[in-house]
């Protein structure tokens, strides 16, 4: 065990510190002795055991807690420590009872031992452990460990194994690993292949000891369940050799990584050496390979691409999605295949850019290997559920995975093809848009309505009066009925007929009667007079007037109705304008005007 | 009597453009406010448009539902009214999703083109042009009047169905959910089971009324009784 120097001053620097903090104490507590009733003092101290650890060795470190009746003491809280693995923790309990001016003391001292191992190489700091104890904090201080490559210990031997083989027998029985290089990349495949190589028959062969091939991730590729031996020469000499083992290791870290020893017990029987010596001797031993050192190369750091995933070997990808459609929002899942030869199982789920309108799920992971070759290969699946959140083409864009080639010694981008679905019936209904183009990042509702110069009510004025155009449409309707009746009457009803155009008729013969007294023309103004109320009577009446006598007329009107003193006007009119026309030299005895208006009376009254 | 009109439309004009400056402001109290004495004055389909935003924007999305509804009612085809309320239907917790009848779709969508006031103008207008034309036939006897006036009537028939779905609409008790969760009972009290948890913008049919309850529907047809503060009618 080496002890740094340094640290070893420090140390006792440190001691020194306590000691003198520790008198102290003593004399603060004896000073406050009357009134120690507040809490029990703790003593709260943290060691290890060196402070100078190999890589992949354990240390322990011992937390003890002592004072005056602590009972119910909880466990200290350890600092984080991101440089070590905690392997395993327990506690012991001492108490020591003593006797000073008559009064008892009872010290108990509780240690917790937490068995750490650090996870690299350099000089890390344990940080203080705390514990509250009684409304108090208490801390430790911190410590300093060196972690140095290699061992810097071997494994103590177990003690119940049998002895070594040394000697001669070391020549005669050995166990070899046989690493296939030594030196790799991290992540590279390597074969480490056991064998046993002997002189003697063994008889009782058991594996005690495997090693555990911690910084690899490892697959066993061969299992002997039975020794076949093969001659084999080693060293000069001839041996019985058989395969044990053929492992796959796949460097974790970096750096130098060793593979521990393997160590087997057997009993060797020896050929009787006379012929007294009828069974010959038995004799068990433990036989242990020798430790491999493996040179692990770190992967260049220099090109290493952003989607590297971790991989090392030669790989293909494939992406395939399982349905084409999706309907009312059911999952489809995107399978991206990783197949090849190395570390397949140290890869990592591809980063998924992200895509418009779907949800991604974490994806379900399936390994299968093939180890029958002596190379491990196979294939990792990732399965996506693919969640759509809107209808429409859902384009799921190239998915770009680097790897490392430890044969080219270069990365290598592998890059997948497009893959699209459509999906329709989806909860929320927008319309979903190519991932590479435009990008939604969100809906909400519509801006509001702009200012307005003037407002309108909604019902709007119109509707006030719209029931009026049903009574209008009807009168219509009924018009166009009655003009309709009036039509067919004025065609088939010659009375009718005769009656609806002799207002019109005497109308014109009126004015043309008119037009008479305007130019004085005595004889044409009676005669056209008399003709047109002759005319006019006809007509209302459906009369023909020329075939009747005037007494034959008077008798006909009075049965239609029409009263005796108009009828009398009405002839005497008729007879005036008769005696005028037909009795040249006689005067009227009124004047054309008076008659005209005597006329028009009469009409109305008809 | 059209100068009182014209100074009160002026004033809901004034009091709109005074939400809408609010709105914009980010004052959504003060918007609603405008709004709300607008439209206590003149009922604009905008003016409930811009209100459903202002409740919306304060988180109220049933209120926002009901004026966007109203907004609906004034006008079926006001584009920004339509996004908003599917927009809302979606936002709303409870989506019930019933996948309706394609033919009903289309037959909904084919009655709702035309708001109820412009389906009852243009009903009376489209018998008038019947009548008109069948008077033609009637005069003047031309087969092509006669023709021309069932196309009329067939547009009257469209306008007359149109009202009447609207009417029945109008008349159907719609009512939202307008509190954020609230509880339906099997009863009108609150001692009866608790059957359903419903949340804000849910769309109800109320079917009954008891001291302070509303009987609700759902359109699945769950249903319960629920305090009336929390449901508020559309119509």
């Amino acid at each position: 065990m080496k002890i740094n120097p340094e640290s070893k001053i420090q140390n006792l620097k440190e001691y020194e510190n306590y000691k003198f903090q520790k008198l102290i104490c003593l004399l603060l507590i004896f000073l406050l002795i009357p009134l120690k009733i507040f809490a029990a003092e703790l003593n709260f101290l943290a060691s290890v055991d060196r402070t100078t650890v190999g890589l992949g060795e354990t240390f322990t470190l011992n937390v003890s807690v002592s004072g005056e009746n602590i009972s119910g003491v909880p466990s200290p809280q350890l600092p984080d420590l991101p440089d070590f693995n905690v392997l395993g923790r327990s506690s012991s309990q001492s108490t020591s009872i003593s006797f000073i001016n008559g009064k008892m003391t009872q010290q108990t001292t509780i240690t917790f031992i937490y068995t750490l191992s650090p996870k690299k190489i350099g000089r890390f700091t344990i940080g203080p452990c705390r514990i509250d104890y009684q409304g108090k904090t208490y801390e430790t201080q911190s410590i300093e460990i060196e972690v140095v490559k290699g061992a810097t210990q071997s494994p103590p031997p177990s003690t119940a194994t049998p002895p070594k083989a040394t000697g001669q027998l070391e020549d005669a029985i050995m166990l070899i690993a046989f690493p296939s290089r030594r030196e790799v990349y991290q992540g590279e495949q390597i074969n480490v292949e056991f064998y046993l190589y002997t002189q003697y028959d063994l008889d009782d062969l058991s594996l005690t000891k495997l090693p555990s091939f911690s910084g690899f991730w490892s697959e066993i590729i061969y299992d002997a369940d039975r020794l076949r031996y093969q001659r084999k020469t080693y060293g000069g000499k001839t041996y019985y050799a058989s395969l044990l083992k053929t492992v796959a290791l796949f460097p974790i870290t970096s750096g130098n990584l060793t593979i521990e020893p393997m160590e087997m017990v057997a009993t060797i029987i020896k050929p009787p050496r006379d012929f007294f010596d009828f069974f010959g001797t038995a004799q068990r031993i433990t036989i242990t390979s020798k430790p491999v050192m493996i040179n692990v190369l770190p992967l260049p750091e220099e090109g290493k691409p952003e989607n590297f995933c971790g991989g090392v070997g030669n790989f293909t990808m494939s992406a395939r999605i399982d349905r084409d459609t999706s309907r009312q929002g059911e999952p489809v899942n995107l399978i991206i295949k990783i197949s090849g030869a190395g570390n397949i199982k140290l890869i990592e789920k591809p980063n998924l850019p992200s895509i418009p309108n779907l949800r991604v799920l974490e994806p379900e992971v399936k390994v299968n290997l093939d180890k029958s070759s002596g190379t491990i290969k196979g294939t990792k699946e990732f399965r996506f559920p693919l969640i759509p959140q809107a209808d429409g083409m859902h384009l799921i864009p190239e998915i770009f995975l680097a790897y490392f080639n430890p044969k080219k010694k270069t990365y290598e981008t592998l890059k997948s093809e497009k893959v699209s679905f459509v999906a329709s019936g989806s909860p929320q209904s927008t319309v979903a848009t190519d991932a590479g183009g435009l990008k939604i990042l969100g809906s909400d509702i519509r801006y509001i309505k702009p200012d307005k110069e003037t407002i309108k009510s909604g019902t709007g004025s119109l509707l006030r009066f719209y029931f009026l155009l049903y009574p209008i449409s009807i009168l219509i309707v009924v018009i166009s009925l009655i003009y309709q009746r009036h039509q067919i009457k004025l065609s088939q009803d010659r009375a009718y007929a005769r009656k609806f155009m002799s207002g019109k008729l005497f109308k014109k013969r009126f004015q043309q009667v008119y037009e008479y007294m305007k130019k004085n023309d005595q004889k044409n103004f009676y005669s056209a007079l008399s003709k047109a109320i002759m005319n006019y009577i006809g007509d209302r009446f459906n009369l023909d007037t020329g075939a009747l006598t005037t007494e034959q007329l008077r008798q006909e009107l009075l049965s239609r109705g029409l009263s005796s003193e108009i009828l009398e006007d009405l002839f005497g009119i008729i007879t005036r304008c008769d005696t005028v026309v037909y009795s040249p030299g006689v005067e009227s005895d009124i004047s054309m005007a008076e008659l005209l208006e005597k006329t028009k009376k009469i009409m109305e009254h008809l | 009597m059209i100068l009182l009109i014209f100074v009160v439309l002026n004033e809901a004009c004034e009091l709109y453009n005074a939400g809408n400056k609010y709105y914009a402001e980010g004052n959504f109290q003060n918007a609603i406010e405008c709004y709300e004495k607008a439209l206590s004055l003149c009922q604009n389909k905008d003016i409930y448009y811009n209100l459903g935003n202002a409740y919306f924007k304060m988180g109220k999305i049933g209120k926002a539902l009901i004026q966007y509804r109203r907004a609906y009612f004034l006008c079926p085809r006001d584009g920004d009214v339509n996004y908003n309320l599917s927009f809302l239907r979606n936002f709303r917790a409870d989506r019930i999703t019933s996948i309706p009848n394609p033919i009903a779709q289309i037959l909904n969508s084919l009655f709702h083109y035309f708001s109820m006031a412009e389906a009852f103008v243009y009903s009376a207008l489209s018998f008038l042009f019947f009548a008109i034309f069948l008077s033609l036939f009637i005069i003047g006897r031309n087969k092509l009047f006669i023709w021309i006036a069932f196309v009329g009537l067939l547009f009257f028939g469209y306008f007359f169905i149109t009202t009447q779905v609207w009417q029945g609409e109008r008349n159907s008790n719609s009512g939202v959910i307008i509190c954020g969760e609230c509880q339906a009972f099997s009863g009108p009290a609150e001692d009866y089971k608790e059957v359903l948890v419903i949340h804000d913008g849910t769309e109800v049919k109320i079917r009954d009324e008891r001291n302070d309850y509303y009987l609700i529907q759902l359109p699945g047809g769950l249903g319960g009784w629920v305090k009336t503060e929390n449901v508020a009618r559309v119509y």
